[in-house]
């Protein structure tokens, strides 16, 4: 993931600042890799040697999809009509593991939310720190409230957020330095059997939706940073870099593809920071934690009702970002009303179907049955549907000039000059100069 | 200190400012805390799924 996010900040990335993490988009292909070793009865090194060769053979689908600049053609097509559903549907897409999180202990999740509220919107209009460190401190006060809360013995032991003992020996187990995962091909070379073929063309299925998320992230980043909009040549590059941070991941024989993580850009959001120099710190970080075995297994601890009001927190953020993108859309034009609720609602009721009664493919013959995957990966996806039904309805129907859909002010900004231009004046800003956003 | 009115703009460090490295390195724990769905929740989920001895 360090290394992923580092590669996505040089000049063959996209140089947004956005950190690259596990995706939930690979999942399902790697559930399907799981359950076809698994038949064959062999054990759980087989799955992570499958798995990760499948993340690396798919991951040259999309550093040529990238790299060539055959995915940047499509950001012609994308109008704020389109990226203002998408987006929005990122975070709310995320809405199920949310409040299920906080529920695990109200108390602590709710302190923590309190916390992140008061923090980031009426401390930080006092103080520095609050300013600049809201999450940071709201995350610190809620852990703070799970330790005292469970060993006063307020919180029930067996919760199964908290099990304070047993994550104690496991910190205690732990080893102080470990480089175990930086090794390649730990867990031994794949056989390149007909697991190896289905799973590789599965994985397919996972960098599809992968990589509209990642287009859509790649806006609201932008946005959120308040910076111009982002080029076609930005998206090229920024997909390319993805498909190496896979290569990479898979190399080290991680089970998890990397894509661009949302939770950074509401952090952007909710801390006001955008430096790239904050990200690839973070990205340092990301490398050395887990060399320390007892820090990263502490991390580990930090209980579910934390995470969940930090999710709300977050995601939320998101959804408010990509509903902003409407101010440069026309909404007295019922066209852009129709396109808008429409591609939003599939998203979710797509979802609600297609995750609960996935469609049979089994009896179809093998060919079918990997179509079948990408096709299921793409409707469970829900921002990929509504990606898909926006840029669909968005580029067919009349009914809007490029004024009314957003399109005049965004290609104004979307251009190598507006960011080279920005760029100039970041450069003009000295190490620690901060830009001046509230009247003294 | 006195409260502050909001004038333009919302980030105070862009994307291309360069805060103090100290600074830089406490923001970036920030960000990598925000982290946990990628960190610790999909290593689970596969680890889970997979039945890995820890």
């Amino acid at each position: 993931m360090g290394i992923a996010t580092l590669i996505q900040q040089s000049p063959i990335g996209n140089r947004l600042p956005i950190v690259q993490g596990s995706s939930f988009s690979f999942l399902p292909p790697t559930f399907a890799i799981i359950g076809l070793v698994s038949a064959q009865n062999l054990g759980w090194q087989v799955m992570i040697q499958q798995v990760a060769i499948a993340i690396m053979v798919a991951s040259l689908f999309e550093i040529i999809l990238g790299y060539t600049g055959l995915m940047g053609y499509i950001k012609r097509a994308i109008s704020p009509v389109v990226i203002a559903p998408t987006i929005t549907m990122i975070g709310l897409s995320l809405f199920a593991i949310g409040v299920p999180a906080m529920a695990s202990s109200w108390g602590v999740s709710i302190i923590t939310i309190v916390a992140l509220i008061l923090f980031s919107q009426l401390f930080s209009r006092y103080s520095r720190v609050f300013l600049l460190f809201p999450v940071l401190l709201a995350i610190i006060v809620g852990w703070i409230s799970a330790l005292i809360g469970s060993a006063a013995g307020w919180i029930p032991a067996d919760s199964t957020s908290f099990m304070l003992g047993a994550k104690l020996d496991a910190i205690k187990a732990a080893p102080w330095f470990t480089i175990r995962h930086m090794i390649p091909f730990k867990f031994g070379f794949p056989e390149f059997g007909s697991i190896f073929v289905a799973g590789s063309f599965g994985m397919l299925a996972g960098y599809l939706a992968s990589m509209i998320e990642s287009i859509g992230d790649y806006y609201s980043c932008a946005r959120i940073a308040e910076g111009p909009v982002p080029t076609e040549k930005m998206i090229s590059r920024g997909l390319g870099a993805e498909g190496l941070g896979c290569l990479i991941a898979g190399l080290f024989q991680s089970v998890a593809a990397t894509t661009s993580y949302s939770e950074n850009i509401g952090a952007i959001g909710l801390t006001r920071v955008a430096s790239r120099r904050v990200i690839r710190a973070g990205a340092i970080i990301m490398l050395v934690i887990p060399l320390l075995g007892k820090f990263s297994t502490t991390l580990a601890t930090l209980p579910d009702a934390v995470k969940g009001a930090m999710y709300v927190g977050l995601f939320g953020m998101i959804a408010a970002v990509g509903l902003s993108n409407l101010q440069f859309v026309n909404l007295n034009n019922a066209r852009n009303l129709f396109i808008i609720g429409i591609s939003l609602f599939a998203g979710l009721s797509m979802n609600a179907n297609f995750s609960k009664n996935p469609i049979d493919w089994s009896q179809a013959g093998e060919a079918a049955q990997v179509l079948g995957n990408i096709c299921q990966a793409i409707f469970t996806s829900a921002m990929s549907v509504t990606a898909i039904v926006g840029l669909l309805l968005d580029n067919l129907l009349p009914g809007a000039t490029r004024e009314d859909r957003g399109l005049a002010v965004w290609e104004a900004e979307a251009t190598e000059e507006a960011w080279a231009k920005a760029e100039e004046e970041w450069k003009q800003m000295a190490v620690g100069e901060e830009r001046q956003v509230f009247a003294k | 200190m006195a409260e502050q009115t909001q004038t333009r703009g919302w980030v105070i460090y862009p994307i291309g400012s360069r805060p103090k490295w100290g600074l830089s390195f406490l923001l970036g724990i920030q960000q990598y805390l925000t982290m946990f769905g990628a960190t610790v929740l999909v290593p689970l989920i596969i680890g889970g799924a997979m039945k890995v001895p820890i």
